[in-house]
Parts: C-alpha cells; sequence; structure tokens
C-alpha cells in the first residue's frame, strides 16, 4: 500500500480581525499518499485555500498536526522547515500576479535553486532551460520578462518554477482559473504529463467540479471550513451522500441541450453545525460528516441503492 | 422584423497610432422572447459586441460600420439623449461585476428607484412599493430589510439578485447579460440563471446571453453564435450546435471542457481537434497560428448555410499554396 505523505489531523486556522475570530478550517483530518492526486472542492469561503497555505506552512495552524513523510512539521520553525519547503511547492492560481513582472523569465525560474543555495550559477541556467522546454514554451524565452506572455504562458512558467525544486507534493490552487477554455486544457494536460513524469503527489484545489473529477483520484469537499465528505473520486461523484455535495453536483450546468427537460430539483441543504462535524467511514474509504440522525437515514439509502 | 437586428457590424479600437479591428463584420438577430448566446474566449468581441448594442463603448473604440437596428429603428443615429431614454427601459444590461456596478454608497432601494423615476415608470408614491415588488420577484424573502441596505452589506449572490431586480425594473424588451454568473459560486450560479430563465419566459423578454461557458448555454440558450477573433465562425440553433458542430473552432471548445459523464485521460485541445475534423481534411483551423500562418495560406470564406439555419465559416486553401496544415 502506498504510504502517506501528508497526514492532517484537526487542522484549525482561524483569521482574527479584532474580537472577531473566523474560523476558515476547522477540525479537518486527511491524508494523501504518495503518487495520489487529492482534489479539493468547495466554494467561495470554503476555506480551500487557506487550508492549501497552512499546509503549505505559508500559514500557521491554530490548532491540529500536520505530518509530511512521518515527521511533524506543525510547529517547525522557519530555519527547520527549509529541508521540507524544497519538497512542497505551490501552484497559485493567477499567473499575473504571483511571477515578478520586474524579473527575466530564467531568474523567477530559478530563485527557488537560489535561495535554496542549490547547484552553481551555471548549472542552475542549464536546469532553467531544461524546465522551460518541458512546459513547452521555446528556449529563447529566458530572457524575457512576463509582461510578453499571456495567461497559458504565464502559468506555464509558474509550473516550470515549481517543478525545478524536483518537489514531491504540489499544491495547485486554481490554477486555471484565470484561463480560457482552451487554454485551461493545455494546462491540466501538461500538469497531467509532469505527475507521471516526476511521480508527483498532488493536491488539486477548484471550485470546479468538473475540473477536479478530471483531475483526481480522491476528492474532498469543503463547505465553510468543514470537511464534509471524501472519498474516491467515482464514489464522490456517482454515490454523493451529503446534500451539499448533491447539490454541488446537481448545479453544475450540463453540457447537452437534450437534457433540459429534465428539470433538476434544488436540493435542500441544512444550515451547517457550529461545529467540526464527525467523518464516518461508510464504506471503502468514502466518508462523510453525520450526526446520529443522519447516519441512519444514509444507511437507508445505502440499503435502497443496493437493491437497486 | 426582428426586435433586434445587428448588420455588418465593425468596431474598432485606436490603440496610439494602430486600429484593431475588435468586431469585424458580424450580423445576427434575435427575435422576441429568443435567448441568444453569443459565446467565446477573451479577445473574441463578444463583450465588445454586446458594449457596441447598449452605446457604451469606451472613448477609444467606435463602431466604423454597420446598423443596430432595434425595432427597426438603427441605434446607431440616436443621440446620447435618446440612447439614455432607451438604456435601462428598452434595452437593459446586467454585468459580470455587481461590485462595479452597482453604486456602493447608495442603498439597494435608493438604487432601484432611481431607475423607476429616471423613466417615469412608476408613479412617485409607489415608488417604494414597486422596488420592494421587484426584491420578491428576484427572490428575496426580506425585501424590506435588503431595501435599506448598503450592497456592501449583501454576498455575491445576493448583490447579483439587486443588479437583476434593476435591471427588470422598467419591463426592458431586451436584456444583454455579460458573464452574468461568471463570479459566483456553482450553487448560486443555477440559482441565478434559473431567476433570469423564468423571468424570460413569464414575459417573453429577449435575452443576448454573453458567455465563455458550454454548460450555460446548452441549459438556457435558443440559438447560439460562436465567435472567434471578432468574427461569428458559426451559428445555428442550440440543438445543431451540440449534436453537429461544424467548425474546428467549435468542436475545439466543446472538447476542451472536462466532462464529468464521459471522462477522457487526456482533454482534446483545440489543435488537436483540427486535425481530426472531418469536416476541414487539412484545411485545418488553429487557432494558435491564426493571426500568422492561416491568414497567410488559407482564405476565409463568409458564412455558408450548410443546412436550414445552420451557418459556418470556412478556410479554403490560396491557390498557389502548398503548405499543409501539418507543416504549419
Amino acid at each position: 500500500m502506498a504510504k502517506p505523505l501528508i497526514e492532517v489531523r484537526n487542522l484549525s486556522a482561524y483569521y482574527y480581525n479584532g474580537k472577531k475570530v473566523e474560523k476558515a478550517v476547522e477540525g479537518v483530518s486527511f491524508q494523501v499518499d504518495q503518487g495520489e492526486t487529492v482534489g479539493i472542492v468547495g466554494e467561495s469561503g470554503s476555506g480551500k485555500t487557506t487550508l492549501g497555505r497552512t499546509l503549505m506552512r505559508l500559514l500557521k495552524p491554530d490548532y491540529g498536526e500536520i505530518k509530511y513523510s512521518g515527521t511533524e512539521i506543525t510547529h517547525m520553525k522557519e530555519q527547520q522547515l527549509r529541508p521540507y519547503k524544497k519538497e512542497l511547492q505551490m501552484i497559485f492560481q493567477n499567473p499575473y500576479e504571483s511571477l515578478s513582472p520586474r524579473m527575466k523569465v530564467g531568474e523567477i525560474i530559478e530563485e527557488p535553486l537560489v535561495i535554496q543555495k542549490m547547484f552553481s550559477k551555471k548549472e542552475r541556467t542549464e536546469k532553467a532551460f531544461e524546465m522551460i522546454e518541458k512546459v513547452g514554451l521555446p528556449r529563447s524565452s529566458y530572457g524575457k520578462t512576463i509582461h510578453e506572455f499571456s495567461g497559458g504562458q504565464r502559468q506555464r512558467i509558474a509550473i516550470a518554477r515549481a517543478l525545478i525544486m524536483k518537489p514531491k507534493l504540489i499544491i495547485a490552487d486554481e490554477p486555471v482559473s484565470a484561463l480560457d477554455v482552451s487554454v485551461q486544457a493545455q494546462i491540466l494536460n501538461l500538469l497531467k504529463d509532469l505527475q507521471r513524469e516526476y511521480s508527483l503527489t498532488m493536491i488539486f484545489i477548484s471550485h470546479d467540479l468538473s475540473v477536479v473529477h478530471h483531475m483526481s483520484d480522491r476528492v474532498a469537499v469543503l463547505r465553510h471550513g468543514h470537511l464534509l465528505e471524501m472519498g474516491e473520486k467515482k464514489e464522490i461523484y456517482q454515490n454523493p451522500l451529503h446534500p451539499y455535495t448533491r447539490s454541488l453536483l446537481a448545479s453544475i450546468p450540463r453540457t447537452d441541450p437534450n437534457l433540459r427537460h429534465i428539470k433538476q430539483e434544488p436540493i435542500e441543504v441544512p444550515p451547517q453545525s457550529p461545529h467540526p462535524p464527525q467523518l464516518i467511514d461508510v464504506e471503502n474509504g468514502h466518508y462523510v460528516a453525520a450526526d446520529v440522525i443522519e447516519i441512519k437515514n444514509f444507511e437507508v439509502s445505502e440499503r435502497k441503492r443496493l437493491e437497486v | 422584423m426582428e426586435l433586434l437586428d445587428v448588420r455588418n457590424l465593425r468596431v474598432t479600437f485606436q490603440s496610439g497610432k494602430e486600429e484593431m479591428e475588435a468586431v469585424q463584420d458580424i450580423s445576427f438577430t434575435v427575435k422576441k422572447g429568443e435567448t441568444v448566446a453569443l459565446i467565446g474566449e477573451s479577445g473574441s468581441g463578444k463583450s465588445v459586441t454586446s458594449l457596441a448594442i447598449m452605446g457604451l463603448l469606451p472613448e477609444n473604440g467606435r463602431v466604423k460600420d454597420g446598423s443596430i437596428l432595434f425595432k427597426g429603428g438603427d441605434l446607431l443615429q440616436r443621440s446620447k439623449k435618446e440612447m439614455q431614454q432607451i438604456r435601462g427601459k428598452e434595452i437593459s444590461m446586467i454585468f459580470q461585476d455587481a461590485m462595479v456596478s452597482l453604486n456602493p454608497s447608495m442603498k439597494i432601494g435608493k438604487q432601484i428607484t432611481e431607475g423607476l423615476k429616471y423613466h417615469k415608470i412608476t408613479e412617485r408614491r409607489n415608488l417604494k412599493q414597486e422596488a420592494l415588488r421587484l426584491l420578491s420577484v428576484v427572490g428575496f424573502t426580506n425585501p424590506s430589510t435588503v431595501y435599506h441596505q448598503y450592497p456592501g452589506q449583501l454576498s455575491g449572490g445576493m448583490k447579483q439578485r439587486a443588479l437583476i431586480a434593476m435591471a427588470i425594473s422598467c419591463e426592458p424588451e431586451l436584456l444583454i447579460a455579460d458573464e452574468p454568473t461568471t463570479a459566483l459560486d456553482v450553487t448560486i450560479q443555477k440559482q441565478i440563471l434559473e431567476l433570469m430563465n423564468e423571468y424570460k419566459i413569464k414575459t417573453e423578454t429577449s435575452m443576448l446571453l454573453i458567455t465563455h461557458d458550454f454548460g450555460v448555454v446548452s441549459e438556457y440558450a435558443d440559438r447560439v453564435l460562436v465567435m472567434f477573433g471578432g468574427k461569428i465562425v458559426e451559428a445555428a440553433d442550440v440543438f445543431t450546435i451540440f449534436n453537429r458542430p461544424i467548425h474546428s473552432y467549435t468542436r475545439g471548445l466543446m472538447n476542451s471542457i472536462p466532462r464529468i459523464e464521459s471522462p477522457q485521460d487526456y482533454l482534446t485541445t483545440i489543435r488537436d481537434s483540427a486535425v481530426e475534423n472531418p469536416f476541414y481534411k487539412g484545411r485545418a483551423f488553429a487557432p494558435e497560428t491564426y493571426s500568422l500562418e492561416l491568414k497567410t495560406y488559407y482564405s476565409e470564406s463568409e458564412l455558408v448555410e450548410v443546412e436550414p439555419g445552420h451557418y459556418v465559416r470556412f478556410f479554403t486553401e490560396k491557390e498557389g499554396v502548398t503548405q499543409t496544415w501539418q507543416n504549419l
């Protein structure tokens, strides 16, 4: 069995605004095995970005623990974290904001190596060229600045920068949301190729259920900071148990006008409890948040499903 | 007579000494009660088209040629003042970003009654009542609370509802919705689109829906115009577009969306679709090379009617050019 690369237990991250506490992520537990892609879906305010940043240790969690490759990194200081940060890289949503407009593309891609004091200058340049080709850009990109590139090309540069460290884990936070559909397809294909080539483990964060479905092995559903359901992709999309997951799936516009006459009734989603839910394993690692009453309902629907 | 009849519209933008043609000779109609979708990616000219209809082009943009007939009269011949009378009353627009379209320092109620007052739709003493009614039409269960709130106190979906309430306040005959739900979460998007669609059907309002999302098109449009590079490359009713798309760009756009019901390991990019398209056979269409190579080697046909109501723009090889698609 694959070993967990990252384990998260009871993770909570709060924002403090004067006396107000905003619980962006609360009581979230899950693990990501080596080589798999876990998709995290959620709407705005679900805490998905905060979760990603906390895993990168860009934010300090308030409670809970993060284990990376068996080692607890939750409370490590910057100095101790360095070797781990090499192995964790992040790709952000907006390549217009996440890349410096003043630096040359080559410098942007090499920068992580410079920070980590790795290799000689010549070797770094060589590696940057290698990455530029790997992500499908011409070698001449090296000396240009990013304003000469389109959104899709910029995201390629961001990917090259993340991969030059030969990371084990990539956290991609809405990496294609700012892109046109045709460009989105190219970037998703590139990410899949690279993931295979480097046996990357990936956490893919997005609000887009179709994109998450395309990229992930397992999927976690986040709402208002709580993890409500998690499981194999097939389970989540074909047998969603939590009403919130069902309502999300029922809201995706269908891409076939012939289905139009079939009305999708909106699904009532009960208000979220103030406390982080308990997750129960319904079957084969399909976890769902439930209180006692709901568990009974799920069991009933489970039986119904088997009879059909 | 169609409600909206756009003929040979050309819109150019001046940047420095250069003139860029954002909309290149497009023609289409919108019938009463019909929803026409303009679908395309950024730079396709879809939003510019809608701004030209509204008479809201930015300073450096101008309509170079063509006409925009609304109920038979050319909107381009109207004065600024006349356009102000038409906008909001006969044609109104819902923008993507409610944050920008709403006045942050004015209460929602006031913003709705302003429009009613300006167009003298409602008697003064009934203004508030009418605003409350509109707020409940767009799904607010507590209209009197919202009436006294500022936009900043509302969520994204609520702001979009308020915007729709304003847009429909004067019962326009044409509603132009430019990516009305792109900034919203999926569950809210669904509510807003359902709301707009119900209203449209009930009142027989016509709608020009501008979007990049084939899902939204397939659920709500009657007719579809696919735009690329300032031109309409394919046009047909929604069923034909989805069941029998012809143009490589249309097929490419559709193929590049990941689909939950029919997953693929790799997504087909537009270039792949162009190569595989049986309708073109080596006379394919490649967006990446469109501006340079295609113009050199291919000439574009006008829209050709391939079956009743289904129009496609074809490419033909220029004479004396032996270059094939594979070499591009």
